[in-house]
């Protein structure tokens, strides 16, 4: 196997912790440049949990001695969630000392001594779906365990461009711009809704009814108009053939920090209002709410016929009121009696 | 002497484990298998809607994804009452197919296969243990070229996945009622023809290679062995009819085939990190409550027995039961199994692609039922899978999940009977104490599903914990 | 008899109840949050029968009010504190006590109608609410409309999905007080609706 110069390329921690692997067998599907040019041109893939051949201490052995002998150099990249629950122990990533390693600690440890850290995957950036509600691992996002700038590469899972792009971006031109939730713009720039080939669709209000309508998708759901990411130009996956509009399905919004809970129900137009004891979706909501107000009305409005008061109103201000000054003015009479001068 | 090696974490699974063997005379006489990551997928489904369970369930697992996607949509469409079209049911078994071959070609090439050769001299393929690479340089030199390839064939398996589900991992295209995209002629020729490609790699390479690699390596026929106690739901629907399968289902006891009743299932947590009272559960009763620090509990996996018995699924257990392969229960079958499986559903995609009706219903519109349970079960890439759902006022209340490795990765039941994986460790020779690679051996094959490379050794360095009983 | 003679006989030589300014942004406003509120929730239930036929038209719609009510709002506040009306508006100390004589008499336990100045202490709490809710609307209509310059609301949030709901369950909130205002309106008294269109009672 031929070895390109070693010296130009950094040397990449991938550290799994609460994860489902997703991002790095997605990273796998880029096409250009694959993942054999990937490890042999781009980067120094010193240890990944998916892929590494050590195992054991080996591979802990590994994570120790890049933190040792490469501090300042590496790019530390953390794939899932961290949970904090019994000091972490609800994930383990190794063993050291015969004691558990848990994410926690590593990913405190190995965070500190990076050149830059990213977050790959949703899990990683925001927290994702094992954060989800109740979150029974009491997982956190990266950033939530470090001090220093964490850039985030979120996606359920990641576009292998998106990933590979900010590797490209971090290894040849440094750090990449970021948005307000440290997201490189190249890629979470603007809204899937801007930049989608149904949009016609959507102002001509030309909706899918159902999935597999292939109309746009906004009355089953779909979370593009406030999603940031770039599926629709760039597509999925090695080959950037599909993305779930062009499939007739719903974007589940799967970059935005509130995935999945503060975007669930998938197939709804609104999330679900959270009241003290109950989960209720919105529309139901909105329905209730309405049925309240006009029930409310409505027994006002009985109580003030049956007690007379709007017949009061009306005699007040009416009979007495304005029909007798409008009567005044058109006969233009009785000016006096207004004390108007005549 | 007894020694105790510890591999952890087991890497090149899809999810972190750990794998703890005693080891005396050279032979491994006790194991112990722990799943050390914990994300509680099943309360995290809880008060949402039923319609989200195919996309949220297929965030457990990022390399068979599908396979809790179809589970799911089963399970619903199971409580609904509805089933696809003769067209949808097709499109999802060719996005779960094309799922299939990814996985299958994934799991040889990038997790097992360096276990058995020298990989190339690249991180992460270094470091790596150095004992008992059998392969001659040329057959060696071959497979590495074969792996470079392999990641080429099996991104071009998830593009498949992607065709018909919008993105892979993770497809939109697999949900309750069917399928979303069409089966127009361009989609379809564009998806046959790199159908064809990947078919062509799994006959002239992942075959060949796995043949080599069973001549060579022909011990592992030997080792790996456990009795013959086997579970699978089957695998593609055939029709409309869902209980009809291309892979049948059935429960295989002590050699002897037999239909598979659900209900028989239990799931013992007594050596679990899970506090339920230790009584084992029937799955629409099961519950879960973690509690990390459970006195004498050493894994977050369950332990789910059919009929009492510890059963292993996956491609092995498919062909046996489909009657294709029934030659032994070892690690070297395993392996063998799954190259087989892969060609078979390789084959059988290319006929289904055939039976599609462009212009037929490809999606069966439905209505949430307000109460109802529902049932859904596949086999996956890695054996059984069962996702059980009850759904009150149009939210699921209960949603309860047995992965295949939960089954095959499982810790002690309740009567301290081991599982299956740890059944099959006992008698594994360990040549070198401080580089035990006949454990990751016997426990890949069996594609555990854990992001996990498990082992305390350094290679060269003594062995750290040495219990005397 | 001139114009402005038959106009002054309806005023009889009083102060005013609403300034023409006062009465200008109302009627500038009112419709911008009736045309924001139907064009809104036709963006919500596309296909409803809002009298919408197109969601561009009604996205337009909401474009056209959102702006007027947003700069007729700015206007009204820079209004009421120039004036020191907003006093007139915001509840105060004596308001609580108000409260439960007013509320007595809606809810029919006496018949004595009580008596307040300008607003009663339900006009009060309704006009605050509005206050504060287009406030809401506004700063979330803002954030998403511009999602990238206003990203540090959605933050704020946790995300564009729950500013996105917010924005919803305010224009419920709104939809509801503009509802109850209304009915007071036509069922209370009219020389006080006259007042919004004349200025006088
Ligand atoms: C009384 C005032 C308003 C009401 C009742 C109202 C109501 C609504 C409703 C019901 C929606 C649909 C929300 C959804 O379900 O997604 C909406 C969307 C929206 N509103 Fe408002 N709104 C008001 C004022 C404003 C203002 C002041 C702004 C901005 C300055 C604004 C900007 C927007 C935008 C940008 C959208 C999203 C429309 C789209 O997706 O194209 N709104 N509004
Ligand atoms: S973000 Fe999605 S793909 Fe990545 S680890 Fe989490 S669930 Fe898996
Ligand atoms: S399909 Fe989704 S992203 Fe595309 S136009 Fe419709 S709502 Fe917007």
């Amino acid at each position: 196997m031929k070895q390109f110069s070693k010296k130009s390329r950094p040397p990449v921690i991938w550290l799994g912790t609460n994860t489902c692997a997703g991002d790095m067998l997605s990273l796998l599907n880029s096409l250009e440049p694959g993942y054999q040019s990937l490890i042999t041109d781009l980067i120094d893939f010193r240890f990944n949990y998916l892929l590494g051949s050590a195992e054991g201490d080996t591979a802990t052995g590994v994570l120790k001695a890049v933190t040792e002998e490469q501090r300042g150099k590496y790019i530390l990249v953390i794939e899932g969630t961290i949970p904090t629950r019994t000091n972490g122990l609800y994930c383990v990533v190794g063993n050291r000392d015969g004691k558990p390693l848990t994410a926690l600690q590593a990913v405190r440890e190995l965070g500190g001594g990076a050149r830059h850290v990213v977050a790959a995957g949703t899990c990683a950036s925001f927290g994702g779906p094992y954060a989800a509600a109740p979150n029974p691992s009491e997982s956190v996002p990266v950033q939530a365990v470090l001090d220093r700038k964490v850039i985030n590469v979120p996606g359920c899972p990641i576009n292998p461009d998106w990933m590979m792009g900010t590797l490209v971006h971090l290894v040849q031109y440094g750090e990449p711009e970021l948005d307000g939730f440290n997201r490189p713009k190249i890629f979470y720039g603007d809204t899937i809704h801007d930049i989608c080939q149904r949009r016609a669709y959507f102002e001509d209000g030309i909706f899918a009814e159902k999935p597999g309508d292939p109309w746009c998708m906004y009355k089953i759901g779909c979370k593009g108009p406030v999603t940031y990411a770039d599926c629709p130009n760039r597509q999925w996956s090695g080959e950037h053939l599909s993305w779930p509009v062009k499939a007739n399905t719903p974007c589940i919004g799967c970059t935005s920090p509130e995935f999945p809970d503060g975007d669930a129900p998938f197939f709804e137009h609104l999330p679900d209002i959270n009241l003290p004891g109950i989960k209720i979706s919105a529309n139901r909501f909105a329905r209730l709410a309405g049925a309240a107000t006009a029930f409310g009305i409505s027994i006002h409005l009985i109580g003030s016929i049956l007690t007379g008061r709007v017949a009061d109103t009306i005699k007040k201000d009416f009979s007495g009121g304005i029909s007798r000054k409008l009567l005044s003015i058109i006969k233009n009479t009785d000016g006096k009696r207004y004390g108007g001068k005549n | 002497m007894l020694k105790k090696i510890v591999v952890g974490p087991l890497t090149r699974a899809n999810n972190s484990c750990f794998v703890e063997v005693l080891v005396e005379n050279k032979k491994v006489v006790d194991a112990r298998c722990s799943g050390i990551f914990f994300r509680g997928f099943e309360l995290i489904m809880e008060g949402r809607d039923p319609r989200d369970a195919s996309y949220l369930t297929q965030r457990i697992c990022g390399i068979c994804s599908s396979a809790h996607g179809i589970t799911a949509s089963l399970a619903l469409e199971n409580a609904a009452g509805v089933r696809p079209p003769k067209n949808g049911n097709i499109l999802r078994n060719l996005i779960f197919g094309a799922d299939f071959l990814q996985n299958h070609i994934r799991h040889l090439y990038l997790f097992s296969l360096s276990d058995y050769i020298t990989g190339p001299e690249v991180a992460p393929f270094i470091p790596g243990y150095s004992t008992d690479k059998r392969l001659k340089e040329e057959t060696n030199n071959s497979m590495i070229q074969h792996i470079f390839e392999s990641i080429e064939i099996s991104r071009l398996a998830h593009d498949l996945v992607t065709l018909l589900g919008g993105k892979a991992p993770f497809p939109h295209g697999i949900l309750s009622g069917g399928s979303t995209v069409f089966p127009t002629a361009d989609v379809m020729m564009a998806f046959k023809s790199k159908l064809r490609r990947v078919n062509d790699f799994i006959k002239n390479a992942m075959l060949s290679d796995v043949f080599t690699l069973a001549e060579v390596y022909s011990d592992y026929y030997q080792i790996g062995c456990r009795a013959p106690n086997m579970l699978e739901y089957g695998i593609f629907p055939r029709n409309e009819e869902e209980g009809d399968r291309y892979f049948p289902g059935g429960a295989v006891i002590n050699g002897m085939l037999q239909k598979v009743d659900p209900s028989v299932i239990q799931e013992h947590v007594s050596k679990s990190w899970y506090s339920a009272d230790s009584e084992s559960r029937h799955p629409f009763q099961g519950k879960t409550v973690p509690d990390r620090e459970k006195e004498g509990a050493y894994s977050w996996v369950k332990a789910p027995r059919y009929m009492e018995t510890p059963m292993e699924g996956g491609p092995l257990a498919q062909l046996w039961i489909k009657g294709d392969y029934r030659k032994g229960i070892s690690t070297m079958d395993r392996i063998v199994a799954r190259a087989l499986v892969a060609e078979k559903i390789g084959a059988l995609m290319e006929s289904w692609v055939d039976e599609l009706e462009p212009g037929q219903p490809i999606f069966t519109p439905f209505e949430v039922p307000r109460e109802a349970s529902g049932i859904g079960l596949t086999g996956a890439m890695r054996g059984p899978l069962g996702h059980w759902i009850y759904i009150k006022n149009g939210r699921i209340v209960h949603y309860q999940i047995i992965t295949p490795t939960a089954w095959n990765f499982s810790p002690r039941d309740d009567s301290d009977r081991k599982g299956p994986v740890e059944e099959a460790l006992i008698g594994t020779p360990i040549a070198d104490e401080s580089q035990p690679i006949e454990i990751g051996r016997v426990v890949r094959a069996f594609y555990v599903c854990s992001s996990c490379s498990a082992q305390v050794m350094i290679p060269g360095s003594p062995v750290r914990e040495i219990i005397l009983q | 008899m001139k114009l402005r003679q038959r106009v002054s006989l309806l005023i009889r030589g009083k102060k005013p109840r609403h300034s023409g300014t006062a009465r200008l942004l109302h009627w500038l406003y009112a419709p911008a949050v009736l045309g924001s509120a139907l064009s809104g929730f036709y963006i919500h239930w596309p296909g409803s029968s809002l009298g919408f036929r197109k969601m561009n038209t009604a996205r337009e719609t909401h474009f056209f009010a959102q702006f007027t009510l947003l700069f007729t709002y700015i206007a009204r506040v820079m209004y009421g504190l120039k004036g020191k009306n907003y006093r007139e508006i915001l509840p105060n100390r004596k308001t609580l006590s108000d409260m439960a004589k007013f509320l007595k008499y809606e809810f029919y336990l006496t018949d004595k109608e009580p008596k307040f100045p300008k607003y009663n202490p339900g006009q009060k709490v309704l006009f605050t609410g509005m206050v504060l809710f287009v406030l809401i609307q506004i700063i979330t209509g803002l954030s998403l409309y511009f999602p990238k310059s206003w990203q540090k609301t959605a933050k704020l949030v946790g995300g564009l999905n729950p500013l996105r709901k917010l924005h919803f369950l305010s224009a419920l909130t709104i939809s509801i007080l503009v509802t109850g205002h209304l009915y007071f309106v036509f069922t209370h008294e009219y020389k006080k609706m006259k007042s919004i269109f004349t200025g006088y009672e």
